[in-house]
């Protein structure tokens, strides 16, 4: 009889130490998804701050495409609004979609086009556009291994009681991969409407 | 609790050990596994200070001298060891055992490039002390324990199996220090089983070692000949690189490079425009299976960097400059990983065998305490007449 105690115990103890990994694993596996997201946020915060510097710039050279520098303040504006990460997400694809327009402006405007300072700040914003790209990826491969690991059993169990959920993931929405901007393209003759 | 004699209580013990050997190395093995899977991959322009996952290939850093391993090939990393063998005890305890006699490694950085750009590989980089985290201390009390364990006879050696994986992997070249590797060289290969160009490659690295006669002479085939084993662990130019571990950038100053044959190499491999990597398996597939293994895309991709670096000749004409953007190292917390192996490859290398491991460490166990409170005369009985 207490060889059978003796063995019970030692499967309890094994069962144990197999439930505390998964525990701790799937505690590592939400930290490494707060981090990858800490990551895109603090890129998404600078891509903020050049905005303004941008809007500037563009009213210089243009007072036709006053609807697309609106699109672009409003979309900064909601993301300074946005707490919670799926709002900051919907902000992100926002201000993506407006930068685009803004840009396009730039093709279209040759002066503008050539102004160092619209060079700089493109340059710059795309660097950091590309940069949210590739991190945008690795969050979304945080999210993916998350959501995997605490639908599987046993995992599922020890999720059950750290109440974790499904995460949304970053992807690019329908109207981002396809948007065109819509710009008036009425150029001033040089000295006129400014 | 069976009366049992004393070859009964080794065996018992023998099977329990074992048991519980092979089954902390198949949880060691799958810790690790985890640890890949769960780890998102950065790209290198884009990767954020801290603990970071990146997947290339390697390349030699600027100016960074460049080894040859026997086969002549060009490496970024590169250990070699010479043992030789030597008995010990008498009797019924004589026993063979390998010394090593010569051994020889490089620590120097490398590059890791991938599509968007170039890492610095630091192996010998630490950053803090790593000695002072917790899983550095446990694996310094599990090494321990394991030398301490595989001079205690069978019992010990086959306790160490388990323990060996728990400590931070074999390897019989010496400590790899504050990091880890996973390659799939490293093997031990008898000395007659090397071409002679390749032996000629050891002798000039190896030179002449005091009190050692090597290399061994084929006098009557080599009878009266000291027996020797190689053991070379490498990674080769352009091979496949998976690395794990704390990347820092040098946000004030911006480095660059140009290497020879880099450009070339990046063209073939990556598209830049998409900042990915080039889908290959047309060129790499050499069996037709619609699959690229390991094997293919080691040899393929080291094969497309032998080129590239041939066509340059070691010159930077026409090399463009890449930026370096951070170096990867240690640190107290995060240990350097470096893999000779994409990451479906090594999960795929690393996974093999682990359930068979486990399943066979559990029956033993489970034996072996059969065998503890039943008895293996009882349990032979009941096997011979149900």
């Amino acid at each position: 009889m207490s060889g059978l105690v003796i063995f019970v115990l030692i499967i309890l103890v094994v069962f144990a130490f197999v439930f505390m990994g998964i525990y701790n694993g799937l505690v590592r596996l939400r930290a490494q998804l707060e981090r990858a997201w800490s990551n895109i946020d603090v890129i998404l915060k600078q891509r903020y701050d050049e905005i303004p510097q941008l809007i500037q710039v563009v009213e210089q050279y243009t007072s036709y495409e006053a609807g697309v520098l609106k699109e672009l303040a409003q979309a900064r504006g909601h993301y300074g609004q946005a707490r919670t990460i799926p709002e900051k997400i919907e902000a992100s694809k926002e201000m993506s979609l407006a930068l685009r327009g803004v840009f396009a402006i730039g093709e279209a405007y040759p002066e503008l086009k050539s102004n160092q300072n619209f060079i700089q700040l493109q340059s710059r914003i795309s660097s950091l556009e590309n940069t949210i790209a590739d991190r945008r990826e690795s969050y979304n491969e945080a999210v993916a291994n998350f959501n995997t690991r605490i639908e599987q059993f046993p995992d599922i169990l020890a999720a059950r009681l750290l109440n974790y959920s499904r995460q949304e993931s970053f992807q690019a929405s329908a109207e981002e991969r396809n948007h065109q901007p819509n710009l008036k393209m009425n150029l001033p003759k040089f000295g006129q409407g400014a | 609790m069976a009366n049992l004699s004393n070859e009964e209580i080794k065996l018992v013990l023998i099977c329990f050990f074992f048991g519980g050997g092979l089954i902390l190395h198949a949880l060691s093995r799958k810790r690790s596994v985890r640890k890949i899977e769960d780890t998102p991959r950065s790209k290198v322009a884009s990767a954020p200070q801290g603990y970071v996952e990146l997947q290339g290939f390697a390349w030699p850093a600027a100016g960074g001298k460049v080894e040859r391993n026997a086969q002549g090939h060009e490496t970024v990393y590169y250990r070699l060891a010479l043992q030789r063998a030597e008995t010990r005890g008498s009797g019924k305890n004589r026993k063979k055992v390998w010394v090593t006699v010569f051994s020889y490694s490089t620590d120097t950085p490398f590059y890791l490039i991938d599509a968007t750009g170039i890492a610095l590989i630091d192996p010998a980089r630490t950053w803090g002390n790593p000695a002072l985290s917790v899983e550095s201390q446990v694996r310094s009390v599990a090494a321990k324990v394991t030398n301490f364990a595989s001079g205690m006879g069978v019992l010990g050696s086959v306790a160490s199996l388990g323990l060996e994986g728990f400590a931070g992997g074999r390897n019989a070249i010496g400590d790899g220090g504050g990091y880890e590797t996973d390659l799939g060289t490293g093997r031990p290969k008898a000395w007659s089983r090397h071409s002679t160009e390749e032996k000629a490659l050891i002798c000039k690295r190896v030179g002449k070692i005091a009190g050692v006669s090597f290399p061994p002479s084929n006098f009557l085939f080599g009878l009266f000949s000291d027996e020797f084993r190689v053991i070379e662990s490498e990674i080769c130019v352009g091979s496949p690189l998976y690395v794990h571990g704390d990347f820092k950038t040098d946000s004030q100053n911006a480095i660059t490079a140009q290497v020879p044959g880099l450009t070339e190499f990046a063209s073939r491999v990556f598209n830049a425009d998409a900042r990915a990597q080039k889908n290959l398996t047309h060129f790499l597939d050499k069996d037709g299976d619609g699959k690229v293994s390991a094997i293919e895309a080691m040899r393929g991709y080291t094969f497309a960097a032998r080129q590239a670096r041939l066509k340059a000749k070691d010159q930077l004409t026409g090399e463009k400059t890449f930026e370096v953007h951070g170096r990867m190292g240690s640190s107290a917390e995060n240990r350097l990983f470096i893999a000779d192996l994409h990451e479906e490859h090594l999960v795929a290398r690393k996974q093999r065998y682990g359930s068979l491991e486990i399943a066979a460490g559990i029956l033993l166990m489970f034996a072996s305490l059969f065998g503890f409170f039943v008895g293996f005369g009882e349990i032979g009985r009941q096997i011979a007449s149900p």
